[in-house]
């Protein structure tokens, strides 16, 4: 009985749910263009969001070289085998180690000469697309950077001969030839580029060498390395999530100590740190806010149009409840009608929006990685369609409620107004001037259905406060004050071997050479220019110095962070501690570099005489990195005033400056420098004249900055392939590009949102014609001039843009002066400026809207005879 | 057997200084299968009463009973539900559901309570009311006569106890007005309906078991034999039985249930 009963209610709610909806057309056709656009937004929104997650993760992977979970150093073929069968391992690739190749046109390159499985090869991003991997025992595959500095087109069967050593301690060049038998795309990003060799060649080279011996001592040549991936489960994420870090590490811990392998070496792929991929302050509550904004604005356009809606069919629901529906009936007729727009619109919202974001995420994820994948994942379009749905369904609450707790009485008198609470009488002084009757008869129009008004105005203002925000935010970036942290000067030249990681800094490097120097002294309208050389020397501590790196790495925990994060780091901080011995790095500095350290921002403690410094006795000792941006410490240095031995020679501190990461960046020695001094140039070339120049820094004249960049050009293809170089500009338009990320997804949900205020505009002011058919025939016939009547809907769009772009002025004002202000306080690479101009270019286009709107439907009206829409019943 | 009676009814629009009393004090009793005519002038209050009755407004103070229920003490679903289970609406603008056919609309209430129609019964009023060739036509195709025959077919079709009808023949011309009269007519004494029809017709008027003439909000004759009988018998008649009866009715008819009841079984 209960179904029978059931049945029959429903199918009479479907047939009136069905018909209502087929009756409003043009209503249905805004809701669901409105919907569309709420569904693209969100779309949108995590398509970006989850492109750029992935784009992230697929950039730290080739940053790590690889994407497995663990990478076991140093294995024999023995602990191989042994760690591939313990039970957490899934999945592990292995390669051994030969060595690394050192033909002169690899410098700055490293290509590491090896064998890799299948499994490890694709790990690492360096499976041959063309091609194999090799067989036989000339075989090789490489990728395409490598061919590129070799010069060697990209056609298999090519001949490749690499010269290299077993033994990196020894002078023993071994030359090897080759024939390719596969390539792959190269990457960048990555540090080093894979020469995989054949598993005969192994056997050949290093069959039967004695692989304890070799790790023992801290040689590769032979030895295996071991991709692993381990199993997971969402515990393990949750572990994760929750303590940081470190579930790899204790997993790698427990294959090692179960497998009875405790002094391999291994390391846990950054990329998978959950504490770096997933930073809920910088990720999560942007993202939240934005939504938040998606939802409001879709709201306000939705609840505005069912709102009308049902105010517009308010007479209907009273007859339909006089007759017997009940309040719950009734709102399940207005919320059936919601399901079938928002099954209409959001498929379609999914669809354009996936296509927006394909679109835009090239655009916003550039810089290195030629191809930004879209991230197409199926939770994007649940995560989208679910919340355009609770969007839809939260909108349509309040109207479903009106309709359901419709009086059968009221809806017999219902009036497209508020009802309830009494009216002031107003009277107006003066109505007898022409223009003011009309416009004041405007104001009280709009003043008829305030709620309405507002939600109009505040979509609109949304939209446009929005626009202004991300604009004025954007603005304030300030490329120079950006720059003057990155780089010194517009053109630096640095020697190749500072670049190899596996390598060491060469003090004696070739890149810079006098023919080189020369040429840069040679460039038309060359400024300034500075020198930089370095040399990393053994140094003895001193107590005070070892108390002040004691005192700095105990404060605010830095070692306990060092330990969980970088053993090796921490292990190299202990030895230090123990022995009072560290790897130093002696600089030698002039001009420009010397004149960056000047700056009273870079210049942490102390006083700097330039004269004084250059006479010689004096050094500059360095700060910790980033310190320029703290609160003044106690830096792990020496301190002002305390004399420092370097190399036999005494020096004196003079000042404690910034570590300049355009000054110190590259590798100095194949150990951890925890000291830094600097000396003038003049001095460093005294104490050691072999060296040569690290890097070299020169400005040029603005008009002679292509002319500089085209001579590096060439010098790098004609005489050294190996010169790496930046300039300024190219830096700028690198950063631009990386930051263009947030800038787009900024732009195109509040140009979406300014989009949905318009048609909530448009909208509004269209229903609010037509809706009022009757009533200006009523007053036409009582008088009013058709001149009259057009006047009064204009002006009733004019106020409606005037109050909105007001209020847009308003708090759009209130939100750059005070809250992007605020927002870039914080930034040191922002300078705020006042700034409203996304609403000077929209003004015209609102007040243009609307003009026109009312304009148009008033010819609409015209059509029909007075008579004809005073008949006209609903 | 009384069925329908207001104590007391009183009914007040707007606030002072505009306010409108359009029932002051009302008491009137109708008893089981009566036809009762309302009639008195424009905005005398006959229509406020006859919403009253029906439940399709509320009192300013006072009662209204209907089959032993208190309209008062009903929640709005309730109300709602009562109302389509037992009250059949005849309007003087018809409330045609302008998007249902001429079936639809007659079965809409039915339907809504989650009840299958009797088609039986349904053709069998859609031919009395000579209304079986338009089934399937929409009411903006029909004419004014035509589209009042639906409003009473449609009232009839849930064989309620009680038909309320508002001037229904006040759109008709006299021949149609006589038509639907009779009918009406004798629909009401075939299912032993009681009557309660405004109207400005004293003709029709004329036809009806008694008269209630109500001027300026206040019943001025109820006529018939229990005039007298308001007041205070009135206002000690029963308390609100929570499921009354409808006697007197066949037993097909369902019972105006609890509200969980009936709220569970027509909607979902």
């Amino acid at each position: 009985m209960k179904k029978q009963n059931q049945k029959e209610a429903k199918s009479m709610l479907r047939t009136l749910t069905n018909r209502s909806f087929a009756s409003n057309r043009n209503r249905n056709l805004v809701a669901v263009f409105a919907i569309v656009l709420t569904t693209l937004m969100f779309t949108t929104l995590f398509v970006l969001s989850g492109s750029m997650q992935k784009n992230l993760q697929e950039m730290n992977f080739k940053q790590a070289g690889n994407d497995s979970h663990i990478t076991f150093e140093y294995v024999s073929d023995a602990d191989a085998e042994a760690i591939a069968a313990h039970a957490l391992v899934e999945d592990w690739g292995k390669s051994v180690v030969l060595g690394v190749a050192e033909n002169k046109e690899l410098t700055g390159r490293q290509v590491e000469i090896r064998y890799g499985d299948e499994k490890y090869a694709k790990s690492t991003f360096s499976f041959p697309t063309e091609g194999n991997l090799p067989v036989k025992e000339n075989e090789i595959a490489l990728d395409t950077i490598t061919l590129e500095r070799l010069g060697l087109p990209c056609s298999l069967g090519q001949e490749v001969t690499f010269i290299w050593r077993k033994d990196s301690g020894r002078d023993e060049y071994t030359a090897s030839r080759f024939v390719l038998s596969g390539y792959w795309e190269g990457n960048a990003v990555s540090m080093a580029s894979m020469a995989w060799v054949s598993e005969a060649f192994i056997e050949k080279e290093c069959g039967g060498i004695d692989q304890r011996q070799q790790r023992e001592n801290g040689k590769y040549f032979g030895m295996g390395m071991l991709h692993v991936d381990v199993r997971e489960s969402a515990f393990d994420n949750l572990y994760s999530i929750v303590q940081g870090a470190g579930s790899l590490e204790q997993k790698a811990e427990r294959i090692l100590r179960e497998t009875g392998l405790t002094d391999v070496p291994y390391s846990t792929n950054i990329a998978y740190d959950t504490a770096m991929t997933h930073n809920i302050l910088r990720e999560v509550v942007p993202m939240l806010m934005v939504m938040i904004l998606v939802f409001a604005s879709g709201y306000l356009i939705i609840y505005n149009i069912f709102q009308i809606s049902v105010a517009a069919d308010i007479r209907f629901y009273g007859r339909l409840k006089t007759l017997g529906a009940s309040g719950r009936q009734l709102k399940k007729i207005i919320y059936g009608q919601a399901n079938r727009l928002a099954l209409l619109g959001i498929p379609l919202g999914l669809f354009l929006g996936y296509l927006l974001g394909a679109v835009l995420v090239p655009v916003m994820i550039t810089g290195g990685y030629e191809k930004a994948s879209v991230s197409a994942s199926p939770l994007i379009f649940g995560g989208a369609a679910v919340f355009a749905w609770i969007t839809v369904r939260i909108s349509c609450r309040k109207p479903a409620r009106m309709a359901g707790k419709v009086s059968p009485m009221e809806a017999l008198r219902y009036a497209d107004a508020e009802t309830g609470g009494r009216r002031k009488v107003k009277r107006t002084a003066k109505g007898t001037t022409k223009g003011g009757g009309i416009s004041r008869m405007a104001l009280a129009n709009l003043g008829r259905n305030k709620k309405r008004t507002f939600t109009v105005i505040c979509s609109l203002t949304l939209g446009l406060i929005l626009l202004t925000v991300v604009y004025a935010k954007n603005a304030s970036f300030d490329i120079d004050k950006y720059m003057s942290q990155k780089v010194i000067s517009d053109f630096e030249v640095r020697d190749s071997s500072i670049g190899t990681s596996f390598g060491v800094y060469n003090p004696c490097g070739t890149t810079i050479s006098e023919a080189l120097v020369s040429r840069i002294e040679g460039l038309e309208g060359l400024r300034e220019t500075g020198r930089l050389y370095s040399r990393a020397i053994d140094h003895k501590i001193a107590p005070s110095a070892i108390e002040n790196i004691r005192t700095y790495y105990n404060a605010g925990e830095r070692i306990s962070y060092i330990e969980a994060v970088d053993p090796g780091l921490a292990r190299s901080y202990h030895e230090m501690m123990d022995k009072k011995e560290c790897k130093t790095v002696l600089y030698g500095i002039d001009g420009l570099v010397l004149d960056a350290y000047l700056q009273d921002y870079y210049l942490l403690d102390g006083t700097f005489d330039k004269e004084k410094f250059c006479s010689g006795g004096f050094v500059l000792a360095q700060a910790a990195s980033g310190a320029e941006e703290k609160e003044p410490e106690i830096q792990p240095t020496y301190s002002v005033g305390e004399k420092v031995e370097l190399n036999g020679k005494q020096y004196e501190v003079m000042g404690i400056v910034a570590n300049l990461t355009a000054v110190t960046e590259g590798n100095s020695s194949d150990e951890v420098e925890w000291l830094s001094f600097y000396l003038p140039a003049d001095t460093f070339r005294e104490l050691y004249p072999e060296n040569t120049l690290r890097k070299m820094y020169f400005n040029v004249e603005p008009e002679a900055e292509s002319g500089a960049e085209a001579m590096l050009e060439d010098y790098r293809k004609e005489a050294d392939k190996s010169l790496s170089f930046t300039s300024k500009s190219t830096l700028i338009t690198h950063y631009k590009e990386q930051t263009r990320a947030n800038t787009v997804m900024g732009f195109a949900i509040s140009v979406i949102i300014a989009l949905v205020g318009i048609l909530n505009f448009v909208n509004s002011m269209v229903t609010a014609i037509v809706s009022r058919q009757k009533e200006f025939a009523m007053i036409q016939s009582v008088g009013m001039t058709k001149r009259q009547l057009r006047q009064m809907l204009v002006d009733e769009g004019l106020l409606y843009g005037g109050i909105t772009l007001a209020a847009s002025y308003l708090l759009g004002a209130l939100a750059v002066g005070f809250g992007v202000r605020m927002m870039v306080a914080g930034e040191w690479t922002a300078t705020f400026r006042f700034t409203l101009t996304p609403l000077l270019v929209c003004t015209p286009v609102i007040i243009a809207f609307a003009v026109l709107i009312p304009y148009l439907c008033f010819k609409n009206l015209e059509k029909q005879s007075i008579v004809e829409r005073l008949r006209a019943v609903d | 057997m009384k069925i329908l009676s207001t104590t007391h009814l009183t009914k007040q629009y707007g606030t002072e200084p505009n306010l409108v009393k359009a029932l002051d004090d009302v008491s009137i009793s109708i008893e089981q299968g009566e036809f009762v005519a309302i009639i008195g002038t424009s905005g005398s209050g006959k229509s406020t009463l006859l919403n009253m009755l029906g439940g399709l407004d509320r009192p300013t103070s006072g009662s209204v009973k209907v089959d032993n229920f208190e309209l008062g003490k009903l929640k709005d679903e309730d109300l709602t539900v009562f109302r389509r289970q037992r009250i059949g609406f005849i309007f003087q603008n018809y409330n045609l559901v302008p998007i249902l056919n001429v079936y639809e609309n007659i079965v809409m209430p039915i339907r809504l309570d989650g009840k299958k129609p009797d088609e039986g019964f349904i053709r069998e009023v859609a031919e009395i009311l000579g209304l079986e060739k338009k089934l399937y036509n929409m009411p903006n195709t029909l004419s004014g006569g035509q589209q009042q025959r639906v409003a009473i077919a449609r009232a009839l079709a849930s064989k309620p106890a009680i038909i309320l009808a508002d001037e229904p023949t006040g759109n008709l011309d006299s021949r149609t007005s006589e038509e639907v009269i009779s009918l009406l007519k004798v629909t009401g004494r075939k299912f032993n309906q009681t009557m309660v029809m405004i109207t400005h017709n004293p003709e029709i008027a004329a036809q009806a078991d008694r008269q209630i003439r109500i001027e300026d909000g206040k019943v001025r004759s109820q006529g018939g034999v229990e005039q007298e009988n308001s007041g205070a018998e009135l206002e000690n008649s029963g308390v609100l039985t929570e499921r009354g009866t409808m006697s007197g009715r066949g037993g097909d008819r369902e019972l105006f249930q609890t509200k969980a009841e009936s709220q569970g079984g027509a909607e979902l």
